[in-house]
């Protein structure tokens, strides 16, 4: 039995398996207690007979059957019956408003959420709507699952564009043992992204077990209102976090804004140029704390590297990881990476090990913005403006003892064709590592 | 498209600290850049550059305070690289806490501040195994070398001037620079450490190898100077009852000296007597005269004392000499050298000119004589004051038949007492 509770009425909800043909009429209308007689179904698609008036409550799920077996759960317009496979490839949309879905359990109810068997991991989700994720009239709003494949609102209308409830995937990242999705794949959202957004589980850190987003887009119109909702992948890696308005997240105490494991390839705040060498033309802060660093079980530091961050407005808040380099497998050419500031940053930026082939660079360091690289530099640290400041610069002076490498060296001046510098896509585990 | 280079690069800088600057596999050394660092650390410099920002109005930064431990020619195990450098405009302290390979450019060195080279004008070795290479030092701009050059700060008290002052120190000047160093000059001019030329001839100040060596030929009067280059006893007496000025005594070193003491004397004088063949050191009591050098608490440092009469004391006419104390107690010692070690043993040697009516003029022997009463201390009247007027005294004192030096018309004890206070003063 598959069971969906709480869907609106005026919505049909199709289900069948994988690779077979949707069915041509609805399994139910009905807004409460869907029961769909079928333990092997793989797909069900919610639509509303209005994609733009139309929205559609918060969506619980119960499956009896294998907890392994994938459950796809799709919000989109009836032209298409299938996942996309590139996460970032856009959908049409299936309602004006989602308040989101979670699994009563789909396996294992023992199990509570966010474990690696727990119930709803299997679940799959992909939504596009015309106006916001948001609870709404729901008595629930968040989305929760093993992966998050896709949410979109780009609406053509205006209005909407929010993502206005959390957003917890807890599935294993692209490029696990296991997986070939990532845990959060694309959150598109034309105007905001106002509430957390978390790829994380329960469990101890393995080798093989970490949770990963690929992307998280804000705009493309100039004016939206950005990120202001926590971005937290603790254990894996953010491939991009881009945003045509700006990127302010309260946080308090120690908690980071933006958190990531093993990587950040790219925060990019303003609208994209398309040329990895120029800024942002528009000037928009970022305003998050950001931390990457990847803690073991023991204690140690796996991995953490900041590959890019390019805003043209302020860096407001301290930036702490492991690293700041460009890859080393592919890229030649690398004074784009690093952290590429047109206005000032008025934060510390720590980097415990290496800024290796990249910049860290700002009109101006307000007072207080030091800069400390634990281990080692080969790359360019700059105050840019005719009348620039850096405070407090140290290299080498890091506890963790690197005598091979720690200090500054020099460069040699020439390089070839940077062929992965923008944007950032899929990665391979081996670009976690640091030096 | 470039790789970035390896540059720390502002308009100021407040604080640089890293632990080395290196080069591995790589061709371009790293550099710092800026208008105006505050402080500078570097522990190990093995190559690279600290210098003004490329945009700035020169290749000159400002420094405030600078500590480098070492730096190295360029050429290690790692690759072959150029000398480290570092080109300062100005500084409030810079400090080289060992040794010196690499190359040192000031644009000046202002007056009243220091460059310490910790150990030699050379290095080698290090983590990253550098090649020998003896360092240097340049004043960029015409005759401005107004401050100091310590070498050996960290007190060393048995240097090689051949290992410690390996490396040059250049000054801009006119079309030929100089360049102080270790090796011998004609009449030893430019030859480290006790080199012959005066410091107002590369802009008032000194190179130093620690412990410090009297600078006989900055000093004022020069050390031995005699005729009108000396002083006259009125000059140097300092009594208040007469129309002369006081003129000091300058004793210079290479190098910053201070007494640690609040007021105690931290030199010996001595006045020279001939007796017969032989000479004969009189100790003035310090309460005589006074020295005025750098003290604890006082600000700044300085690589002279001053000496002068005390005013309740007649200096006689004749030959001194100022040597460190013979007894211990306070001693004039290095400053800004860690350790504080005593300078060189030295000997400076001053003379007092006969001016007897204090009128600030030579006088010729017996110009002052009373014809009544004759100046007993050339008792023989042979021109001289010696010996010999001792002898010449004595044997008619002892037969009563003459030896009135006061004049009293008696002959006993206060006769002796009046011709000794002249004879040792060499004249009345």
């Amino acid at each position: 039995m598959t069971e969906v509770s709480q869907a609106a009425n005026e919505i049909k909800l199709y289900a069948w398996v994988a690779g077979e043909t949707r069915p041509t009429t609805a399994t139910a209308s009905s807004n409460s207690g869907a029961d769909i007689a079928d333990n092997t179904v793989t797909i069900i698609q919610l639509i509303a007979d209005s994609p733009t008036t139309n929205s559609i409550g918060h969506v619980t799920l119960r499956r009896d059957g294998s907890q392994t077996t994938r459950l796809r759960l799709m919000v989109a317009g009836s032209s298409i019956s299938n996942l996309f496979m590139d996460p970032d490839q856009s959908m049409p949309a299936g309602c004006l408003n989602w308040a989101g879905v979670h699994a009563l359990d789909i396996g294992d109810a023992a199990d509570t959420p966010g474990q690696d068997t727990a119930t709803g991991h299997a679940l799959v989700v992909a939504a596009a709507i015309n106006g916001d994720f948001a609870q709404g009239s729901s008595a629930d709003g968040r989305i929760e699952a093993g992966h998050i494949h896709h949410l979109e609102s780009q609406p053509a209308q205006s209005g909407g564009g929010s993502l206005n409830i959390p957003v917890w995937g807890y599935g294993q990242g692209y490029g696990g043992d296991q997986s070939d999705l990532h845990t959060i794949g694309m959150i598109d959202m034309s105007n905001s992204v106002a509430a957390t957004v978390r790829a994380d589980n329960t469990s101890n850190v393995t080798p093989s077990d970490y949770q990963d987003i690929f992307r998280i887009r804000v705009g493309p119109g100039e004016f939206s209102a950005g990120i202001s909702g926590r971005i937290s992948c603790p254990k894996g890696y953010i491939a991009q976090i881009t945003s045509t308005g700006p990127i302010s997240i309260s946080t308090t105490g120690t908690e980071a804004g933006i958190q990531a494991g093993s990587r950040i390839d790219y925060i990019y705040a303003g609208e994209e140029t398309g040329n990895p060498t120029q800024l942002p033309t528009n000037v928009r802060d970022i305003s998050a704390k950001i931390v990457c660093r990847k803690l073991n079980l023991n204690g140690s530091i796996s991995a953490g590297v900041l590959r890019r961050l390019h805003t043209a407005g302020d860096l407001t808040q301290p930036v702490d990881v492991v690293s700041i380099n460009a890859p080393t497998d592919n890229a030649t050419c690398a004074h784009n990476y690093g952290i590429l500031v047109g206005g000032t940053i008025t934060q510390p930026i720590n980097v415990d090990r290496v800024l290796y082939l990249a910049v860290i660079s700002a009109a101006d360091f307000a007072p207080g913005a030091d800069v400390t690289i634990g281990r080692y530099v080969k790359g360019t640290i700059e105050a840019t403006a005719t009348n620039g400041n850096l405070r407090a610069v140290s290299i080498g002076r890091g506890s963790e003892t690197f005598p091979s490498y720690h200090g500054m060296n020099g460069w040699d001046g020439v390089c070839g064709t940077d062929t992965d510098a923008d944007p950032p896509l899929h990665h391979s585990r081996q670009d976690d590592q640091v030096r | 498209m470039q790789t970035p280079p390896s540059i720390i690069r502002a308009k100021t800088i407040k604080s640089v600290d890293i632990s080395r600057m290196y080069l591995s596999g790589k061709s371009t050394p790293p550099r710092i850049e800026a208008d105006s660092i505050g402080e500078l650390f570097v522990t190990d410099m093995y190559t690279g550059e600290v210098r003004g920002h490329s945009t700035g109005s020169d290749e000159y930064a400002v420094i405030g305070s600078a500590v480098i431990d070492n730096l190295y020619g360029g050429d290690t195990s790692e690759t072959d690289g150029p000398p480290a450098v570092v080109r300062c405009e100005s500084f409030t302290t810079f400090d080289v806490s060992e040794g010196n390979g690499g190359d040192l450019h000031f644009k000046t060195i202002p007056a009243n501040r220091t460059v310490r080279i910790g150990d030699k004008m050379s290095s080698q070795g290090g983590e990253l195994t550098a090649v020998y290479r003896a360092g240097n030092i340049y004043v960029r701009t015409l005759d401005t070398l107004h401050g100091q050059v310590i070498i050996n700060s960290d007190g060393a008290l048995t240097p090689s001037a051949a290992e410690y002052c390996a490396g040059d120190v250049t000054i801009e000047h006119e079309t030929t620079d100089i360049t102080l160093s270790d090796e011998a000059t004609t009449g030893n001019i430019n030859t480290l450490p006790e080199y012959t030329r005066t410091s107002a001839t590369v802009g008032g100040g000194a190179v130093g190898l620690a412990p410090f060596y009297l600078y006989d030929e900055d000093c004022n009067p020069v050390s031995g100077a005699t005729g009108s280059a000396s002083l006259l006893q009125s000059e140097f007496n300092n009594f208040d009852n007469d129309i002369v000025p006081t003129r000091q005594v300058f004793i210079r070193f290479y190098g910053p000296v201070y007494a640690d003491t609040a007021g105690a004397a931290p030199v010996d004088l001595w006045m020279a007597k001939v007796l017969g063949t032989i000479i004969v050191y009189t100790l003035i009591p310090s309460s005589e005269y006074v020295v005025k050098v750098h003290r604890p608490l006082e600000a700044g440092a300085s690589r002279e004392i001053r000496m002068y009469g005390s005013g309740n004391y007649y200096f006689a006419a004749g030959e001194y000499r100022v040597r460190p104390r013979l007894l211990g107690g306070p001693q004039l010692y290095c400053d800004l050298v860690d350790g504080s070690p005593p300078v060189q043993d030295f000997d400076y040697v001053f003379t007092l000119r006969y001016d007897c009516d204090a009128d600030g003029i030579e006088d010729e022997p017996g110009h002052c004589d009373d014809p009544g009463c004759p100046c007993p201390a050339d008792f023989n009247q042979d021109g001289g004051i010696d010996g010999q007027d001792v002898e010449a005294f004595f044997v008619p004192w002892q037969a009563g038949t003459g030896g009135d030096a006061n004049c009293d018309g008696g002959i006993d004890g206060q006769d002796v007492e009046a011709f000794f206070i002249a004879w040792e003063n060499g004249g009345c």
